[in-house]
């Protein structure tokens, strides 16, 4: 036997018995020796009934003694070896014991088929569930709206209110600053094709129907999905691993009705009003480049958007507002409270809300796109 | 340098306080090695607030905290981190990383210190089964009830063999088994490695049980109105510190 590390060495002092003798000074600093020697031999043919441990010439230990005996008596005593810590320094061997007295659980371990095929499987069944999971949800916010128009809705006005606040007035800022550019880089990019027709004019057609039909509702969607789809979320999981949405459960109120409705509303009711002030910014973009960078006057600019600008353009735009507020709060709610328990979920919770909430406000403007089309709007 | 036979803790005129508001005033105790100090009081007396001062979360606003002699907000901000490697906490809910496992949570401060990866997860499952936590190293805390999770915390607090553990509220959540259990460990754990323990609780068994010393923090005089044995406290003429001990039967 011999030299394992400068502090441990191995020794048979009688066929039966393995001996660890220990010395010197432990500290975790130094790190701890290796764990393999002791167990080769464990393991081997000649292997001892009996582990014994003699640190009678220990000057200083610390954790890394105690771990250094535990990891081996602990695999010792697993396979049936009798352990002896008798010689070790006082602390040290209570602490081995202590770390000893439960014995390990047995933890099943979860056995995951890791073939193509059963991993196509279970995407597929998670993604049925999570359908089905939606598909309820939306079931439960339209029996609230049921409820809701039979004024039996229960939800407290002020939270209302708040929503109001939190998805239409403190969205102003950024939906204006978003719209202008849109508007006039529309008016810039549309100019420099036009131009070259002689027709300059007509980027007042292009800014009007462009914007109002289609960007000022996109463009507000999604900013909405990244400000309040996004808040949704994080508010509702925050609540919910703070076990508030199932305080309101046991207090008999509904979370979808309490939480989700004034929610949805209130952005469903916001959005258009919001489309409105982005396609009144997205115009005024495209008429600042319109006359600064393209020579036509401002009179002439305002008369060709007029003349553009029919009113189911604008219509079209608000409808779409409204049907993106309710995805993007509905979305928003959707991943809240289905949100897991920890912090980390909340998180989680809401990085799925905003990119799935980006992704169905496209989804549903292709839509309107084909169906106003069929309709010959 | 310090003189060696210093305190490991001394409370020197602390004076604690958020912005206006007033907590406690003029506190001073010692702790001395190896022993198990209780800091008890009422609830909002100020006994978490005077923990988060002593381990240097909060700065005081006036007098300080000692380390062997040593003032930790006199210090400079190099010295200071050198001292908290000198203590380990244990927070009410045993504020483990909810996104590493338990194993991960114990390894992180070892890491810190420089141990190897393996070194550190075999620490690590020392620690963990020294909490009587053997075999659930891979789980996650959301996967462990609230008695696993301080043991886990208590596991993570005493990774680098601090001189000094603090515990705030340990048997806080806790049934009595669980709470009688950690109560043993902490026992075990100053009479094997000889750590100084400060305990911040109102258990009354546990104050009795295990408290060698303890302060007592009035709410509404805002200081310290009693100092000495838990058991000779009973006796303190301020009859609030007595009826504290005696459940309010007097």
């Amino acid at each position: 036997m011999g030299e394992l590390d400068d502090r441990v060495s191995l020794e048979r002092p009688e066929r039966a018995v393995l001996q660890v003798r220990i010395t010197g000074a432990w500290a975790l600093a130094d790190g701890i020796p290796p764990a393999e020697p002791v167990v080769r031999e464990l393991e081997s043919s000649s292997g001892p009934e009996r582990l014994r441990f003699d640190a009678g010439a220990v000057s200083a230990w610390d954790s890394s003694l105690v771990t250094y005996v535990h990891s081996l008596a602990a695999f010792a005593a697993a396979r049936g070896v009798a352990v002896d810590t008798s010689a070790l320094p006082q602390g040290a061997r209570k602490l081995v014991e202590l770390a000893l007295a439960v014995k390990p659980r047995a933890v099943a371990e979860s056995v995951e088929d890791d073939a193509l095929t059963a991993r196509v499987g279970r995407v597929a069944l998670r993604a049925w569930t999570t359908l089905g999971d939606a598909l309820s949800f939306v079931g439960e916010l339209a029996m609230a709206m049921l409820a809701l128009v039979r004024g039996k809705a229960r939800f407290r006005r002020v939270d209302l209110l708040h929503a109001f606040e939190t998805s239409g007035v403190a969205a102003l800022g950024i939906v204006a600053l978003i719209n202008f550019l849109i508007g006039a880089v529309l008016a810039f990019v549309g100019a420099i094709q036009l131009q070259q027709f002689g027709a300059a004019v007509f980027v007042a057609n292009l800014v009007a129907i462009g914007v109002a039909r289609e960007l000022g509702a996109l463009m507000t969607g999604i900013v909405m999905a990244g400000r309040t789809g996004a808040s949704f979320a994080a508010v509702l999981g925050t609540m919910r691993v703070g076990e508030e949405v199932d305080a309101l459960e046991t207090m008999g109120l509904r979370p979808v009705e309490f939480l989700v409705l004034p929610r949805v509303i209130a952005t469903a009711l916001m959005l258009p009003a919001l489309v409105a002030y982005a396609d009144l910014m997205g115009l005024l973009g495209g008429l600042f480049v319109g006359t600064t960078l393209l020579d036509v006057g401002t009179t002439e600019y305002v008369r060709q958007t007029q003349s553009a600008l029919a009113l189911r353009h604008v219509v079209i735009g608000l409808g779409k507002g409204a049907a993106f507020g309710v995805v993007v709060a509905a979305t928003g709610c959707y991943y809240g409270s289905r949100c897991g328990r920890s912090a980390g979920a909340v998180g989680e919770a809401t990085t799925k809300a905003v990119v799935m909430s980006i992704v169905l406000v496209v989804v549903v403007d292709a839509l309107f796109t084909v169906l106003l089309h069929v309709v010959g709007l | 340098m310090p003189a060696a036979r210093a305190d490991p803790i001394e409370v020197r005129e602390l004076t604690m306080g958020y912005g206006d508001r007033l907590v406690q005033e003029r506190i001073s105790f010692g702790v001395a090695r190896s022993e198990i100090f209780v800091i008890m009081g009422d609830s909002g007396c100020g006994k978490s607030t005077l923990m988060r001062h002593m381990v240097g979360l909060n700065r005081p606003l006036a007098g300080d905290v000692l380390y062997e002699g040593e003032g930790y907000w006199a210090a400079e901000d190099e010295r200071r981190e050198q001292i908290k490697r000198r203590f380990g906490v244990l927070y009410q809910y045993a504020a483990l990383f909810s996104s590493m496992t338990l194993e991960e949570n114990v390894s992180l401060p070892l890491g810190e210190a420089g141990l190897s990866a393996a070194d550190a997860r075999r620490v690590a499952a020392t620690k963990l089964a020294l909490v009587g936590l053997a075999g659930f190293e891979q789980h996650y805390p959301s996967e462990v009830s609230g008695g696993m999770k301080k043991r886990a915390g208590l596991a993570r607090a005493m990774a680098l063999d601090p001189d000094i553990l603090y515990f705030d509220e340990p048997s806080a959540g806790l049934d009595p088994l669980s709470s009688r259990r950690l109560d043993d460990l902490i026992l075990e754990l100053r009479d094997s490695l000889g750590t100084t323990i400060v305990l911040v609780t109102h258990e009354l068994p546990s104050i009795f049980e295990l408290g060698d010393n303890a302060v007592f923090l009035d709410a509404e005089r805002k200081t310290m109105t009693a100092h000495g044995k838990p058991r000779e406290l009973k006796q303190s003429p301020d009859p609030k510190v007595r009826a504290f001990l005696e459940r309010g039967r007097l």
